[in-house]
């Protein structure tokens, strides 16, 4: 009779298991193409989804309601995919121009002060619609997509395939992919439409390391050429730095990325997913992320994932406040600028019913850049100690906080 | 009150009475905040709205103060500013873009009369159903304006206040030097062409047609409403002031851009204690003869600085 029930016992616990891998979402998330693989036979879902995201100081605001649906039409005819979504963007974006005021006025207008960046309000909406169909061949999972995304100034078109190949009995699979963009820029100052490629490739390999553990290795290489520029930017020339040139960049770039994922899950309904992402271009930014992501089930019907992401980067070598004179390339994009970010997060999951589950999420990001400046500096009249001290800052300086909700249905 | 706020002093006292200061300057604006805007049900703009045609609201004496200064605006612009535009927008809606037709134009124009706003005995009363009184073209000014005494009872000398886009300064920098305001460009958002140096208690505000407003068929419509025609005013892209105070400043603002280039520059340049520059909607920068002690524009004393 005992060893019925220890047997009995080791079984359920292997049913634990599996249900376990199939069940946590950052396996859905996709741990290398195990996920894909995995994914392709499971149920046909729709996901919904609506983002909200804030930057702080009054920039960029985004409210981003998505669709995904995912139909399996069975092995013989593999599994479709169809993304939609609807992004409305405003708020404001720091111009590149250099603090040389105090304060500014304008009619009824947006604060720019001695520590804040000047900044250019704009609003837009970006219509993107995603199709893939993929379809198992033998220890193969080729898969093809497309995509357009469609703003105001901006036409993008996308058109990539990728294969999932199974290897090593089942405990390895390779995945390489290859995408190819041909987007279109429009200013609405010029009203040019000026061309812009990215043509990307990516091998990887992941491992099954025991029941356990996943690992996965991954490069990717894309290549961008044609209009690179931001042509809403501006970039402070002399000093005090009021006289402005445009932002002007090269017309090419070649971007890098190595990415390691470890995906551990423990016994007791919880998991670990560890991904560390190593990134250089050949505009001089080299980065770092480093992400931690847990589950952790709670009850039966509860997953509660926290998650940390630590990120850092250099800037570009034509990356600058202000210029003394001018250069051939030159930005002062903070988004090239060297700067460090933090963010921490955490995702609440109900299962709702045996096909009907709710998300609700949020995370906050701390955003700092290096490359500070003070921009009026308080000296003068009065000796130093007595004098109250300007603080530096940074363009790059922001929060930036997101909501995120969500329901996905099975059927 | 829309845009952004900012209080900054110069004070020996400590973080803790500095927080305390910066709290009663903010409890300040909000007060004023609620007490005039038009988009508050509870506030006493829209109580006088509410009673309009029907009978005079009890007022107190900056409620009238307020008022009053709005109907001498009205005189100042020959009729082309009027606190009674308010019925106006109900056919201007500038999110929308649409452009109204002249017979709704003309059909709402009876309601925009600010010889029909009679202020006896602590009252205010709109004689006629419909009107709409909005005290936002001098609100927002008072209460940089209200900050800024609050700041010098609080016995600071040194300070700026700006509520979207209005500034009052008192003081210096807090190193002898001026404070220094730079002018946005109405044609291009985030930039600053010239800057404004000032020491000592001064008002700066800026009218312009590129806050609210949308451009259609080449056209721009904004929200300064010229009330004799119930269109927006033309000529003028952006006008900004320097005088004592901001609420003073934001009066002639709105007066130049109303009145139009020539008339408002003249405005600007025979008015006692006034300075001020004009951008057109042609880029043309129109500065008045004290404007050359008082900015960084070429020519002037701070030229290059």
């Amino acid at each position: 009779m005992a060893v019925t029930d220890r047997k009995a016992r080791r079984a359920e616990r292997r049913r634990r298991r599996r249900r376990l891998w199939r069940d946590l979402p950052w396996i859905a998330a996709g741990v290398g193409s195990l996920a894909a693989r995995n994914a392709l036979g499971q149920d046909s879902s729709v996901d919904t989804r609506v983002l909200f995201y804030q930057e702080s100081g009054g920039r960029t605001q985004v409210l981003d309601p998505m669709v995904f649906f995912k139909r399996d039409l069975g092995e013989k005819w593999g599994q479709l995919g169809l993304v939609v979504g609807y992004d409305a963007i405003s708020g404001a974006s720091p111009t590149g121009g250099y603090p040389t005021s105090d304060v500014t006025t304008s009619a009824s207008g947006r604060l720019v002060s001695a520590n804040t960046f000047p900044q250019a309000d704009y609003r837009d909406t970006r219509f993107s619609a995603a199709l893939s169909y993929g379809r198992k061949f033998g220890a193969h999972l080729p898969t093809v997509d497309v995509s357009y995304a469609k703003e105001n100034d901006y036409t993008a078109r996308s058109l990539g395939i990728s294969d999932e190949w199974t290897v090593a009995h089942g405990l390895g699979t390779i995945h390489l992919g290859a995408s190819f963009a041909r987007d279109i820029v429009s200013p609405v100052t010029n009203h040019l439409h000026l061309p812009k490629t990215q043509n990307g490739f990516s091998l990887g390999y992941t491992w099954v390391l025991g029941e356990r553990d996943l690992v996965d290795v991954s490069g990717s290489w894309m290549q961008l050429s044609g209009y690179l520029d931001d042509p809403y930017k501006v970039v402070p020339i002399g000093d005090p730095g009021t006289d402005t040139l445009p932002d002007h960049r090269p017309d090419s770039r070649s971007r890098r990325a190595i990415v390691i994922k470890y995906g551990h899950h423990y016994v007791g309904d919880r998991a670990l997913k560890v991904t560390y992402r190593y990134y250089n271009d050949d505009w001089s930014i080299q980065a770092h992320t480093l992400e931690v992501v847990y589950d952790q089930r709670l009850f039966t019907n509860w997953l509660v994932t926290p998650q940390i992401r630590l990120y850092t980067q250099t800037g570009a070598s034509f990356y600058g406040s202000r210029f003394s004179s001018p250069r051939t390339f030159l930005s002062s994009d903070y988004r090239l600028s060297p700067l460090d970010s933090a963010l921490g997060g955490l995702t609440v999951t109900r299962k709702l019913t045996d096909t009907l589950s709710a998300n609700l999420g949020g995370t906050y990001q701390y955003q700092r850049g290096r490359d500070r400046i003070i921009p009026i500096p308080r000296s003068g009249r009065v000796n130093d100690d007595e004098a109250p001290r300007a603080s530096s800052a940074s363009a790059a300086d922001m929060t930036v906080f997101t909501i995120t909700a969500g329901l996905t249905m099975r059927f | 009150m829309g845009g952004g706020a900012l209080v900054q002093f110069v004070d020996d006292r400590g973080r803790g009475e500095a927080e305390r200061i910066a709290r009663s300057v903010e409890s300040e604006a909000r007060r004023i905040e609620v007490k005039f805007s038009r988009y508050r049900e509870r506030s006493v703009v829209s109580e006088i709205n509410r009673n309009a045609g029907r009978t005079p609201v009890a007022v107190d004496d900056e409620t009238a103060m307020l008022v009053r200064s709005a109907l001498d605006l009205t005189r100042l612009t020959g009729g082309r500013f009027d606190p009674t535009v308010g019925a106006l927008r109900r056919v201007w809606d500038f999110r929308s873009g649409r452009v109204p037709s002249d017979e709704e134009i003309s059909a709402h124009l009876p309601l925009v009369n600010a010889g029909a706003v009679s202020t006896r005995d602590r009252t205010v009363f709109l004689r006629r159903p419909g009107m709409e009184i909005d005290l936002g073209g001098v609100g927002k000014e008072y209460a940089v304006d209200r900050a800024a005494e609050l700041l010098k009872a609080e016995g600071i000398h040194a300070a700026i206040v700006t509520f979207a886009g209005d500034v009052r300064t008192i003081g210096h920098r807090g190193d002898g030097r001026p404070w220094k305001v730079g002018v946005a460009d109405p044609r291009n958002p985030g930039r600053f062409p010239f800057s404004i140096r000032v020491i000592g208690d001064a008002g700066i505000a800026t009218s312009g047609d590129y806050e609210r407003s949308f451009v259609k068929n080449g056209v721009r419509y904004h929200h300064i409403l010229d009330a004799t025609t119930g269109w927006p005013a033309r000529g003028v892209a952006s006008a900004t002031v320097v005088a004592a105070t901001a609420f003073r400043a934001g009066c002639y603002s709105t007066a130049a851009l109303l009145l139009g280039e020539e008339a408002g520059r003249e405005l600007l340049e025979e008015t006692p204690d006034v300075e001020g520059v004009l951008i057109t909607d042609r880029g043309a920068i129109l500065a008045t003869t004290g404007m050359r002690f008082l900015s960084d524009l070429p020519g002037s004393a701070w030229e290059s600085s």
